[in-house]
């Protein structure tokens, strides 16, 4: 991230380990656990996919997955319903194990009790959306006449009863998207398995397609395990979420949790969007406050989440900051005084762009660099006009300054 | 259907565990037809004596034929002949391929489809109605040539000689196989390289030599060498026009060596051998090129505007229509004025029609039973082609493990062996194995024959197909609960069912008209309507043989075009 973008945070505690309660959490903690991996690893070749992955998927909980492209996230997908078989670690589905290779025990997809969503839906063009969502009832050799009701049930539940006997490849995106989704719940599955389901939709579909989900997973309560690349969509849906990267996982914990006290920097970066001012420790409180010196000039005390392990007076430093916790404020000369006002930065309009329902502003900083802020909208803004931009210590976070980028 | 020549970046998802047994058990199946001839020929080749008799192992069918020169001539005659016609017919492929792909040609749908009914015409009964036309003196060109200039001494076009050969090849299937390859490479191409030439001032033969063809020189060479191969086991054109002018090619030895009485299955096993030798490196120079140049070769989605010929329209038109004609109708028709002559190819009678070799042929049992031979070896070809290659093809794909590659290196065999030594290595395994005797003298004998011949052929269309194929879909029915097998019946095979009729259609298309790869296996009873036509050139029966010819050609045509409309119909707007 350019070093001239700054940031804010929320009031927490200090320690960044430890959870608050959280409204979005599913109201039943100890749940029993479903799925679980433990130290799965992943390699092809001499290539490692997945380096050391364990995590457990609980009853009725959304678990995503998220992280770049390449992080692992769709191998340990694979690997968790069969596609692939572990390097090494072990998978239990319901307490029994089904994939440990030191024990030489491998059951194929086919004969486990999991439903998978394809990215690319996966919907066989020769048949009717009907005998898409039947084949699983079929394959598993059930009597016709319960087939015909379940599947009636299945489609009236994504609401495409009306379809039944349509072929797939004459729906539309989020219709086959539906079809996929009865198809996956079709044998009342322990597990539903989702890789990137939403990823060919366009962006209104798109959301209103997460809404449908989560009502649906709601209703039928059914474990999901969700891959993803895209935070707003793992924020938006998730009860957890273990952000990884590289093969690992990073982070595992509640969207609220990961969003206000992000444990790495690149958990920290992915969720949402952060601006890092750079500087230089001057002193530590014994309350935990620390006081920075800005490269802008200013001091700024930080009470928020400190990443820099203590570090000693003098060691360089980035304090971050959310956008929405910067407050913008017009004032009518240039900031001369204001200079001497901790936590206070002084910055000139450079452009504002309307949004509807706000403005962004491209605000040159006292150094000389842009970051952007939203601001609401109001006659008080001009471009040109000059702003004091404040940070709240609560909402200030403490980085180390060198970070390994990797 | 380029993929013939050009593997896909597989996707590298693949399967957990294939029923490995099954896997196993099809490998050794596969390795076992293909490589087994050979090794039955390695074993006849050190058998000396006369057949039938006595026999001792030794080495002197390995000397004997090495010491003769009409060896060296004919490995001579083998290599200038191919080379030559792949020069040719290359050059003349890139202007057609490029003016039906790239241009306004007007009906250039419909001239493709004459180049795919030009690649199914039989090259027997083609060569047949070229006899006719420059047969020496009494071919009709040649007497109509003679009659309007007097003063000609002698025949102007002479269809028995070296370039004789080499125009028959390239008006059956050297110049049709050529387009049918190109025409995709070429539609994959950018329009905007093309255009910029021509706004740059190029005009338009310099436009296709200067950029066309550099940009596409990878699928050039991959064809090319394709071709030369083709070419090197080329025999029946070469046995009726090379050998009454004395002109031996490496197949048409090996044949006269099996045709000798007694047959001399040791010496013929030991030029198969070294034919094979001969055609490896060719093999090897072609797969080494495609693994280094594949991702040149597809193109992505481009611009693929067409050029305008403008004035040259027609007359462009005119030419590739005419050649079309000389490779399809005219041919026909000749066979069919062959038909009714009372002497084939002597024009210079008093009287010279009749309906009598008609009568002849309706009237005899043994034009029956070929053709009802031929029906059941074609329909008996494809059918098990159509199984055979689908099942090989869908293991090779999916078996990520080193089988997958031995596999395909497996079904690439065939290529590498010529037909006719194929046939001799059948010959040679269904006499020496036990079990396989019974095989021997059946129809069974000839079917496996056409589909260990057209098996790279056809597991290279079906395996495109399948690289194509979302591997999500299948995935999708093993998260449904659904075996392997029942995935691949009720999946896979009925997503790739259009590629696999068209396959089996292909099949059965060569099986009517082929000569080669069952030559040695298909007599007696079990004789095809191709072998029965050799068999009367070979006695100088022209008159029913091409009458068998006007029906082999008619059978093989129509399969060609049913394909075709069923692969346009199907295939091609799937994508």
């Amino acid at each position: 991230m350019p070093p001239h973008l700054v940031s804010v945070d929320r009031p927490g505690p200090g320690n960044p380990g430890e959870t608050m309660p959280d409204a979005l959490a599913p109201a039943s903690r100890p749940a029993e656990t479903v799925l679980a991996l433990s130290h799965i690893q992943k390699t092809y070749g001499s290539f490692k996919a997945v380096s050391d992955v364990s995590f457990e998927l609980r009853k009725g909980e959304i678990l995503t997955l998220l992280g770049p492209s390449g992080c692992g996230k769709t191998s340990t997908l694979r690997i968790a319903i069969g596609l692939e078989r572990a390097t090494a670690g072990e998978v239990r589905l319901d307490g029994r194990i089904v994939d440990a290779p030191r024990e030489r025990t491998f059951l194929p997809p086919e004969k486990r009790n999991m439903g998978m969503v394809f990215q690319s839906y996966a919907i066989w063009p020769h048949m009717s959306v009907f005998e898409n969502v039947a084949y699983p009832l079929r394959a598993r050799r059930r009597p016709a006449a319960e087939i015909r009701d379940e599947v009636t049930k299945l489609l009236r539940l994504v609401g495409l009863e009306a379809f039944a006997e349509r072929r797939g490849t004459q729906l539309s995106g989020g219709q086959q998207q539906r079809v996929a989704i009865a198809r996956g719940l079709a044998v009342g599955p322990d597990v539903l398995l989702m890789d990137e389901p939403f990823s060919n939709l366009d962006a209104r579909l798109r959301n209103q397609m997460r809404a449908e989900v989560k009502v649906l997973q709601r209703r039928l309560g059914i474990a999901v395990l969700f891959v993803t690349h895209d935070q707003s969509e793992a924020l938006a849906l998730s009860d957890r979420i273990a952000v990884m990267r590289a093969g690992n996982i990073e982070q595992i914990g509640s969207p609220s949790e990961l969003y206000r006290y992000p444990q790495t920097p690149s958990v920290r970066d992915f969720l949402g969007e952060t601006r890092l001012l750079p500087g230089r420790i001057l002193k530590r409180e014994p309350d935990g406050r620390v006081t920075v010196e800005l490269d802008q000039g200013v001091t700024c005390v930080v009470a928020g989440s400190d990443h820099t392990r203590s570090a000693p007076a003098h060691t360089k430093c980035l304090v971050a900051v959310r956008p929405e916790h910067i407050h913008v404020e017009p004032v009518a000369t240039k900031p001369h005084v204001a200079q001497s006002e901790p936590n206070a930065l002084g910055g000139e309009i450079l452009a504002l762009l309307f949004m509807g329902n706000c403005y962004e502003a491209s605000i040159k900083l006292a150094d000389g660099t842009a970051m952007n802020v939203t601001v609401p909208p109001g006659p008080e803004w001009r471009e040109g006009g000059q702003v004091r931009l404040r940070l709240s210590p609560e909402h200030l976070q403490l980085w180390p300054a060198a970070e390994a980028k990797a | 259907m380029t993929d013939l020549a050009l593997p896909h970046a597989a996707r590298a998802r693949l399967a957990p565990e294939p029923g490995r047994i099954l896997f196993w058990a099809l490998v050794g199946l596969v390795g076992f037809l293909v490589l087994f001839p050979l090794v039955a020929l390695v074993a006849t080749s050190f058998q000396v004596g006369t057949f039938g008799r006595e026999t001792t192992f030794g080495l002197a069918n390995w000397i004997e034929p090495f010491q003769s020169r009409r060896l060296g001539e004919a490995l001579w005659n083998t290599l200038t002949l191919s080379i030559t016609r792949q020069a040719i017919s290359l050059t003349v492929a890139i202007g057609l391929a490029w003016l039906i792909a790239r241009t306004n040609l007007p009906g250039r749908r419909w001239l493709e489809l004459g180049f795919w009914i030009a690649l199914f015409m039989p090259a027997l009964p083609v060569t047949m109605s070229w006899v006719l036309l420059a047969g020496g003196r009494s071919g009709l060109i040649n007497i109509w040539l003679s009659d309007l200039l007097p003063f000609l001494d002698g025949p102007v076009f002479n269809i028995y000689s070296w370039w004789g050969i080499v125009w028959v090849h390239l008006v059956t299937a050297t110049i049709p196989i050529k387009v049918f390859l190109l025409v995709p490479a070429f539609r994959n191409m950018d329009a905007a390289l093309e255009e910029s030439a021509r706004a740059c001032g190029t005009g338009l033969v310099r436009t296709v030599w200067k950029i066309v063809v550099p940009i596409m020189t990878p699928t050039l060479v991959v064809t090319a060498l394709l071709g030369l191969i083709h070419s090197m086991q080329a025999f029946e054109i070469e046995l009726i026009l090379g050998t009454p002018a004395g002109i031996d090619v490496y197949s048409t030895i090996i044949y006269a060596a099996m045709k000798q009485e007694p047959p001399l299955y040791g010496v013929a096993s030991v030029l198969s051998l070294s034919f094979v030798a001969v055609i490896l490196p060719f093999v090897v120079l072609q797969q080494w090129y495609v693994r280094r140049h594949a991702h040149g070769v597809i193109g992505g989605r481009f611009s693929t505007r067409i050029q305008d010929l403008g004035r040259l329209r027609w007359p462009l038109f005119s030419v590739v229509l005419g050649l079309i004609l000389i490779m399809t109708v005219l041919p026909t028709i000749m066979l069919v004025i062959g038909s009714f002559m009372k002497l084939f190819g002597t024009f210079n009678m008093p009287s010279i029609w009749t309906t009598r070799h008609w009568q002849d042929a309706l009237a005899r049992s043994e034009l029956g039973r070929a053709l009802a031979n031929t029906l059941k070896l074609g329909a008996g070809s494809a059918l098990l082609a159509m199984i055979a290659y689908s099942l090989v093809a869908y293991a090779a794909t999916r078996a990520r493990h080193i089988g997958g590659r031995l596999l395909d290196f497996l079904t690439w065999m065939p290529l590498v062996v010529p037909g006719i030594v194929m046939s001799m290595g059948l010959l040679q395994m269904f006499l020496q194995v036990g079990p396989l005797r019974a095989i021997y003298g059946t129809m069974w004998a000839l079917i496996l024959a056409v589909v260990i011949g057209s098996m790279t052929m056809g597991v290279q269309i079906i395996r495109g197909m399948l690289l194509q194929l979302n591997a999500e879909l299948e995935e999708a029915s093993w998260t449904s609960g659904a075996s392997r097998l029942r995935t691949f019946f009720r999946i896979v095979l009925p997503l790739v069912a259009p590629s696999v009729i068209v396959v089996g259609l292909q099949v059965f298309a060569t099986a009517v008209s082929v000569v080669s790869i069952v030559v040695l296996l298909g007599t007696g009873p079990t004789q095809p309507l191709s072998i029965l036509q050799l068999a009367y050139l070979d006695s100088g029966k022209f008159e029913p043989a091409t009458i068998i010819g006007l029906l082999i050609l008619a059978i093989a045509v129509s399969s060609a075009v049913l394909a075709r409309a069923v692969s346009d119909r199907f295939v091609l707007s799937k994508g």
